[in-house]
């Protein structure tokens, strides 16, 4: 009996349940025209949004569905229409389910593209594909594919061969000061990196001038489009002072418009100035001519194999603004401004010991106080279009440099103080025009250089360098014998003058130059020959007796060979004589608080000799690339620079005798991506340096060699584990000294750990070990630790600790020729510091 | 001229196979100079999905074979295909319409036919609920139709991000295999690679449990522009229409007497002692549809 009321009480219920299930039904249509919709889907969630049932409308957009308990919300959704939610409590039969359209379309849904493709001289490398964890900005995936290589202050090579164009979105935004958009923009915003190799950019010249410039092209994912994205962070922290960082960078990519706006701030010993920042310009000069270094030095500018991060106490102030404007198919218009203000101390003692027939030894513990600021404005107008190209930029920089150094100098305590307030404006214009037949070309540059030097201890001394700088160029293609000859004539004129000690020391040289170069191509080689000659005339107000003309030329055959899409193979010899550009003065300065400077009072002219050899193979099915560069350079100066080093002074003595130096340089490099996780690069190079010095009543040809070696892993195959290895091994000598052998190794490495979603954590480490004198070892470790917390898709918080063994000094030694150094750097201590960061 | 470059791919195809080079002739009319692929169109594709396959083709060895496949989603008509098929005829369209010669084609198109792998078409009509399969199994050509399969799909509670994106996931049994697919949450179209549909969102990646086939998606294009037509080639000479069943026999023999077949084909003739050096063994069979 009671088996029977159990099942009786069974039916009851599940009848009941029956009648409360409740079945929604109706049609989904556009709200716009009314017409039926198929294929939509409408699922049941419940209250925490999770799917219960679903189902898909018909092809007359009709759907019926039961609900099921729990049930909260019925949303329907359609491809190009917005989502629609309806609560269960709004549900019923015969519904009307009106949908409205939206410009919502596919999200990049690329789940895993082939690495690599390669359509004709285009490479597209999609970044997902070699995306780890970790990986922030486009700079940090750019260092994992292969034939690529990041230079510390941010330029690409590709190949091995500096890249001549970065475009986003097929837009030139920021010219040569791209690294602003590499380490800025954030990698989930690009989809493709494309790089076109032998680019000729210029339409004019399509078809008709082959190049062997390698530009890249930025593809950005759609999402990113059309709005600003960007992100924001900052933080604060310290255990001793107080520390900050602060960045902003925004960047909008449209097809009218281009703006990045990039803000910086800190005092975490991360330099904004100078030229590992925006100011320069990475794909190359306008000029071959630098910008005039000052005369004056402040003494304590060492290069140390370590990171400013870890020694600079700074504080830096930046911001960068960058607009491109389309003005129509082929023209732009790009405006850049950026200002740096840099604070900054440097401390360093150091021990030196100067090699001669009279050896001189100088101990110096430096406190270097140091203020730039710099303001760097540009425009650039650019028309590309199949009939004529035209590029106008007008550009300019204008500083103020303070420096101070308190210093102790073989136990006397000293002053060196300085300012300098350099500054420069400039014009390039670039315009080919194409004819059919032929082409024309001008290019014009124009810059004046202005700086104010003052040492105002221990001795006061005013200096004034003024350098205006011409370079103008014609030229022609034609077409000869089937081949192109490529016809130019160019001048450049240089005029110096340096005022000081109320005497105007005014320098000029004005060099003509006629060139022609042909080009031959057979079969799968092409063969380049360049012939310029050229007439230079000088002109010393102050010494009438330097001045005069010299006529050289200088030949270069090239040949380039690119048997198959794998491998491209080049080489190069070319002769040329070059003019000197150390300034030109009639009377000695001093530099420095100890250093007298006599300067040359006569033009100084060096012949060049080069042979140049490379090598690529490149496979992008097995994702290896594989590259061999050797040069070779013969250079005759016919003077040298003498040092004599005394307890009063050291003095720079240009002495008028012909001189030698050679210099052969091979390196070989390869990068393999084995597999998604693991990436390998490694290289090898050899560096053998003949050089002529003159020191303190010696002079002889010193023989230098260098073998170095590097090897760089990235292992991030598991989810949960990422580790960076990179080891740089060191062997330097000098021929005919068995005791000048030194070793040395340089490793950074670091342990990216993920334990749960969302949380990383770092530990990295920087290792140097130097051979200090013969057998004795020096060895400088400093760990840094990280952790950040992704607690949104927008929102991080990181904790850092740097030097966690809390490393006061710096140890290292430098050996060159017959000169010894022996340093100790004052290293920032163990640092705390949390940040905040806001993607948007 | 398109059977021209079939009939020549067929003979090159056959080199590579079992006989030497001498053995082999070709008879047929090789005249016609028009490339342009004859079509029966159906609809125009709003999406483009591109899918990667990784399948075995013997589930007894551990290798596998990738194949690049494409779904076109029209208003009224869906269409699965191998994306180097869809290539193959805008080449061929493309030389027909600038009167190239179709010599020039030629290299191209014998390297498409080395990177095509996945043999079938599928075309199914969403208004009416039918599914047109096409196969091709060496020389010929099967088509049967039916009912779109209803696949019934288990979702389960799991959640995961593939690219960024939300995924669910879903399990099914279809003809013989079992299926886990994960689908995008965010994407509502409810379409897949091969025959699968139904899910609440496009689905990104699905696979058989005992890992013979794998479909993930790859790309995705909004309206694309080129190589949107959903269509079907116009019936060929080597072209059978059947059901289901006979199609399914059909393949299953040619591929365990592929020698006997070309030995009995009607148009390439093949010598006596070609013929007693080809390989008689059978050719492995393991079709994504065991039922």
């Amino acid at each position: 009996m009671k088996k029977r009321l159990l099942i009786f009480v069974l039916l009851a219920t599940l009848c009941a349940i029956q009648t409360i299930a409740q079945t929604v039904s109706g049609i989904v249509s556009d709200a716009a025209s009314g017409k039926v919709l198929p294929r939509a889907t409408c699922k049941v969630v419940n209250r925490g949004d999770s799917l219960l049932r679903y189902c898909i409308a018909g092809a007359n957009g009709r759907f019926s569905i039961t609900l099921p308990p729990r049930a909260a919300e019925l949303v329907f959704s359609c491809m190009g229409y917005e989502q629609q939610r309806i609560t269960i409590e709004h549900a019923g039969e015969n519904m009307e389910i009106k949908m409205l359209q939206t410009s919502h379309s596919l999200p990049d849904v690329i789940v895993k593209a082939p690495p690599i493709t390669k359509r004709k001289d285009t490479v597209d490398y999609h970044v997902s594909s070699f995306v780890d964890k970790g990986d922030r900005h486009l700079e940090d995936v750019l260092k994992k594919m292969p034939g690529f290589e990041v230079t510390p202050d941010g330029g690409i090579k590709y190949q091995g061969r500096p890249i001549s164009r970065f475009n986003i979105e097929g837009q030139n935004l920021l010219g040569g000061r791209y690294n602003q958009a590499t380490r800025n923009m954030p990698v989930a915003a690009v989809s493709t990196v494309q790089v076109m190799e032998n680019n000729q950019h210029i339409r004019a010249l399509k078809n008709k001038v082959s190049s062997e410039e390698t530009a890249l092209n930025i593809k950005l994912k759609k999402d990113y489009k059309l709005k600003p994205f960007g992100e924001i962070y900052g933080g604060g922290g310290g255990l001793s002072t107080f520390l900050w960082i602060g960045a902003i960078s925004m960047l909008n990519i449209s097809p009218k418009n281009q703006t990045l706006i990039t803000a910086e701030t800190n005092n975490l010993g991360k330099s904004l100035s100078g030229e590992g920042f925006n100011n320069i310009d990475l794909t190359g000069m306008r000029t071959s001519h630098f910008l005039p270094i000052g005369m004056l030095d402040d003494i304590t500018l060492r290069l140390l194999p370590l990171k400013s991060k870890r020694y600079l106490d700074n504080k830096s102030y930046s911001i960068a603004l960058n607009h491109l404007f389309v003005l129509s198919r082929y023209s732009n218009l790009v405006a850049n401004v950026s200002f740096v203000d840099q604070r900054e101390i440097n401390r360093d003692s150091i021990y030196n010991r100067y090699g001669g027939q009279n050896t001189f030894e100088l101990s110096e513990t430096d406190r270097l106080y140091k203020r730039i600021y710099t303001l760097s404005p540009s425009v650039k107008y650019e028309l590309n279009s199949p009939k004529l190209y035209l590029e106008d930029e007008l550009k300019g920089s204008f500083g103020k440099m303070e420096i101070e150094n308190r210093l102790i100098s073989n136990a006397t305590a000293l002053d060196n103080s300085m300012w300098r307030r350099p500054g420069h404006i400039q014009n390039h214009l670039n315009m080919i025009l194409n004819t059919g037949l032929q082409t024309f070309s001008i290019r014009s540059f124009a810059r004046y250089f202005f700086d104010k030097e003052a040492l105002m201890s221990p001795t006061l001394q005013l200096l004034r360098h003024g350098q205006l700088l011409f370079e103008n160029k014609v030229s022609t293609g034609i077409s000869l014998f089937r081949h192109n000859i490529g016809l130019e004539y160019s001048n450049e004129y240089i005029r110096n003058n340096i005022v000081f000690a109320n005497r105007s020391d005014a320098s000029s040289i004005f060099t003509h130059t006629l060139q022609s170069n042909y080009t031959i191509g057979i079969g799968k080689s092409s063969f380049m020959l360049g012939l310029p000659i050229n007439l230079s005339i000088v002109d010393l107000q102050w010494n009438r007796a330097a001045n005069g003309k010299r006529f050289h030329i200088a030949p270069s055959v090239g040949w380039t060979y690119l048997p198959n899409s794998f491998l491209t193979i080049r080489a190069n010899i070319s002769y040329r004589e070059r003019a000197g550009e150390e300034p030109l003065m009639s009377q000695p300065y001093r530099t420095n608080y100890r250093n007298t400077k006599d300067a040359l009072n006569r033009m100084g002219w060096d012949k060049i000799w080069s042979v140049n050899f490379s090598m690529s193979y490149r496979s992008v099915l097995h994702l290896l690339t594989w590259h061999l560069n050797g040069n070779a350079f013969l250079t005759k100066s016919d003077h040298y620079t003498e040092f004599s080093y005394t307890p009063s002074g050291t003095r720079l003595r240009p002495v008028w005798q012909p001189n030698d130096q050679r210099m052969f340089y091979i390196t070989t490099s390869l990068h393999k991506v084995i597999g998604k996780g693991l990436n390998l690069k490694t290289s090898i190079n050899f560096n053998r340096m003949e050089m002529f010095i003159a020191q303190n009543g010696e002079q002889n040809i010193y023989k230098s060699n260098v073998i170095s070696s590097m090897v760089d892993i990235v292992y991030a195959n598991l989810s949960w584990l990422k580790i960076t290895w990179s080891t740089t091994g060191n062997l330097s000598w000098y021929d005919a000294q068995p005791k000048s052998l030194f070793k040395s190794i340089y490793t950074e490495a670091s342990l990216s750990l993920y334990p749960i979603a969302h949380l990383g954590i770092d530990i990295s480490a920087d290792h140097s070990l130097q051979e200090i004198s013969k057998n004795e070892y020096r060895s400088n470790l400093f760990l840094d630790f990280s952790a950040e917390y992704q607690f949104s898709k927008r929102f991080s918080i990181a904790l850092t600790v740097t030097n966690l063994l809390g490393r006061k000094e710096y140890i290292d030694m430098n050996r060159t020729a017959i000169n010894y150094s022996y340093f100790s750097k004052h290293i920032r201590g163990r640092e705390v510091i949390s940040t905040l960061r806001f993607s948007f | 001229m398109k059977k021209t470059i079939v009939l020549l791919a067929l003979g090159l195809f056959f080199c590579g196979l079992a006989a030497s080079a001498q053995g082999i002739s070709l008879s047929g009319d090789l005249g016609n100079t028009s490339t342009a692929v004859k079509k029966i169109m159906f609809d125009t594709a709003q999406v483009k999905l591109f899918y990667s396959l990784k399948f075995k083709k013997d589930s007894t060895r551990n290798d596998t074979t990738e194949a690049q496949t494409v779904l076109l989603i029209g208003k009224t008509h869906t269409l699965f295909l191998d994306y180097y098929n869809l290539v193959l005829d805008s080449i061929y369209d493309d030389a027909d319409k600038t009167k190239k010669n179709p010599l020039l084609i030629m290299p191209k198109c014998f390297e498409l036919f080395a990177v095509r792998k996945f043999e079938m078409y599928i075309l199914s009509d969403l208004h009416n609920d039918t599914t047109i399969v096409r196969e091709d199994a060496f020389v010929n050509t099967y088509e049967y139709k039916e009912r779109t399969p209803v696949i019934d799909w288990n979702i389960l509670p799991e959640d995961s991000v593939i690219n960024g994106l939300p995924c669910g996931k879903a399990t099914c049994h279809f003809r013989g295999r079992d299926y886990v697919a994960w689908y995008l949450k965010d994407v509502p179209l409810p379409y897949g690679p091969y025959r699968f549909n139904g899910l609440p969102g496009l689905i990104a990646v699905i696979k058989d449990t005992k890992g013979n086939f794998c479909f993930t998606l790859n790309g995705a294009q909004e309206k694309p522009r080129y190589t949107n037509l959903i269509y079907l080639h116009d019936e060929s000479i080597f072209f059978t229409r059947t059901t289901r069943e006979k199609a399914r026999q059909a393949i299953k023999t040619t591929y365990e007497h592929k020698a006997d077949i070309m030995l009995q084909d009607p148009i390439i003739k093949i010598s006596p002692d070609a013929a007693k050096k080809m390989d008689r063994s059978p050719d492995p069979y393991n079709p994504i549809e065991l039922e």
